[in-house]
């Protein structure tokens, strides 16, 4: 005979296993233990899996460090015509210039990947001379390093980039489309995940590890949507001066399909929707931290 | 880079509070401290909804929320139940796209949810009871096994789960007793053969 005939388990001692708690009656113990087990240890404060393309994401994301003045403006950085947010803006758009360097440096790391050697975005030095060159004007057409970077260039001209990149340059583009499918940003035009073409662990080996997927893909989009010819690639931004350093396109993936916990969140979250229809006109402001989204050409 | 101290999930809402207006502000330490957090107990959450996939649902999820972390408003609570939702909702374009199956204990072993190299013989067997117990839970009923994930391993009172379910309140009551009870009368029918075992 079971021992929960004896001791049933009602609503109260339900919601204290919940809760954590441990109910007054032993009946319960092995409950206690499975729920115990299924919730684990304390979080470890050591890095975890995953945490730093979380973090890479999170630098993209937020302007800056916070500077005095901006920090206790929280809530209001967002806030429409705020001039707090204006600084905001202008200070992205000064990362944004810092940034563009940057990526081209992490070019190296594409490029190194076509030509087969090991993938350490950022790690090649020939790109980081070639990062040199970089003109600082956070237009993509003026980088004139993201040439000799391109896809199968071994000797870092331009004409190489031409003879030997036609299947790099495929399968550059078929991992472009996988890292919108997996990525942080996901533009209309995304595909969803079953249409990535490859599976996440592909793209983690191109990035040379999971951890990398997000600066490999942040390297990939600059490299290949940067092109003149980028627009029919998936996700590109067309031509948008403003976009983001990162490339990684804001807009919500739209999708068919039932809609799962549609209700807003009483917080005023932006974008927990899982059919992401635009967060403009999600309530609770939308992420307007974006100046493609809000302005154009400061 | 500036490590904060740990966080643990039942650390009261004004700490929370606190990390998370550091963190919307631009400081990486306190993300990196809501990181450690939530992480592991989000992950659990989609390892019983998508088993070995759990690992790349989260980091999606967590891609999105990195992102519009500025954008967010609310206090601690309202982070975890939205990071919850986001994880969720890739969990649900992960069924959507691969098709759903049933989560079976290989497939959650195989997610990671420990520091990495952090692989001592202890943190193994830690790790496979986590994984049974989790894939224990997923045997029942996809409500309450959910309801039984927020409610018990993520931590989210019943207003908070229900938010990320999209039910009432008390919806979310019921399917988690009932997963409770559920689960109680298989661990008991497990426990049975040993029982009569043990005293012949």
């Amino acid at each position: 005979m079971s021992i929960f005939s004896r001791h049933r388990l009602g609503r109260r001692q339900s919601e204290q296993l919940l809760d954590g708690a441990r109910p007054a009656s032993p009946a319960f113990d092995d409950l206690v233990g499975l729920l115990a087990a299924a919730r684990g240890p304390h979080p470890a404060d050591a890095e975890l899996p995953g945490e730093q393309a979380a973090l890479a994401a999170f630098r993209r994301a937020v302007p800056t460090a916070p500077a005095a003045g901006v920090a206790p403006a929280g809530p209001h950085l967002l806030e429409e015509n705020s001039p707090v947010r204006t600084l905001a803006l202008r200070r992205l758009l000064a990362v944004k210039v810092l940034a563009a360097s940057v990526l081209t440096v992490g070019l190296g790391g594409v490029a190194m990947a076509a030509t087969g050697m090991p993938l350490v975005p950022g790690g090649d030095h020939r790109s980081s001379t070639a990062a040199a060159h970089a003109s600082p004007t956070g237009s993509p057409s003026d980088r004139p390093s993201t040439a000799p970077s391109g896809p199968g260039t071994r000797s870092g001209s331009p004409s190489a980039t031409r003879t030997h990149s036609a299947g790099h340059r495929r399968t550059h583009e078929k991992q472009l489309v996988a890292c919108w499918a997996y990525g942080a940003g996901r533009s209309k035009a995304t595909p969803s995940p079953v249409k990535a073409g490859m599976p996440f662990a592909d793209l983690a080996r191109a990035a040379g590890g999971r951890d990398r997927v997000a600066a490999y893909c942040a390297a990939l989009v600059a490299e290949l949507c940067t092109k003149a010819d980028a627009g029919h690639l998936p996700g590109c931004p067309k031509a948008d001066p403003t976009r983001r350093a990162s490339g990684w396109p804001s807009d919500r993936p739209t999708r068919s399909g039932t809609k799962p916990a549609t209700r807003p969140a009483p917080s005023g979250s932006p974008t927990d929707r899982p059919t992401a229809r635009p967060s403009r006109s999600a309530p609770g402001g939308s992420p307007t931290q974006h100046p493609s989204q809000t302005r154009t050409g400061h | 880079m500036r490590e904060g101290r740990p966080l643990t999930p039942d650390q009261t809402r004004d700490a929370l509070d606190e990390v998370l207006a550091r963190a919307r502000a631009g400081d990486e330490a306190a993300f990196v401290q809501l990181y450690r957090a939530l992480h592991p107990r989000v992950l659990r959450y989609a390892a019983s909804l998508v088993g070995a996939d759990a690992e790349d649902v989260a980091a999606e999820a967590w891609l999105h929320v990195a992102r519009d972390l500025p954008a967010f408003r609310g206090d601690g609570d309202g982070f975890r139940a939205w990071v919850t939702t986001i994880t969720r909702n890739r969990a649900l374009d992960h069924h959507r796209s691969r098709g759903r199956r049933p989560v079976v204990l290989d497939d959650v072993l195989a997610f990671t949810d420990r520091p990495s190299g952090d692989d001592t013989a202890a943190d193994a067997v830690e790790r496979l009871s986590t994984a049974r117990a989790i894939a224990l839970v997923a045997t029942l009923p996809r409500e309450q096994a959910e309801a039984v994930m927020l409610r018990a391993v993520v931590g989210l009172d019943v207003a908070a789960a229900a938010q990320v379910l999209g039910k009432q309140p008390g919806a979310v009551r019921v399917a988690a007793h009932r997963g409770l009870k559920r689960l109680a009368a298989e661990l008991s029918r497990r426990a049975e053969p040993a029982r009569r075992r043990a005293t012949p």
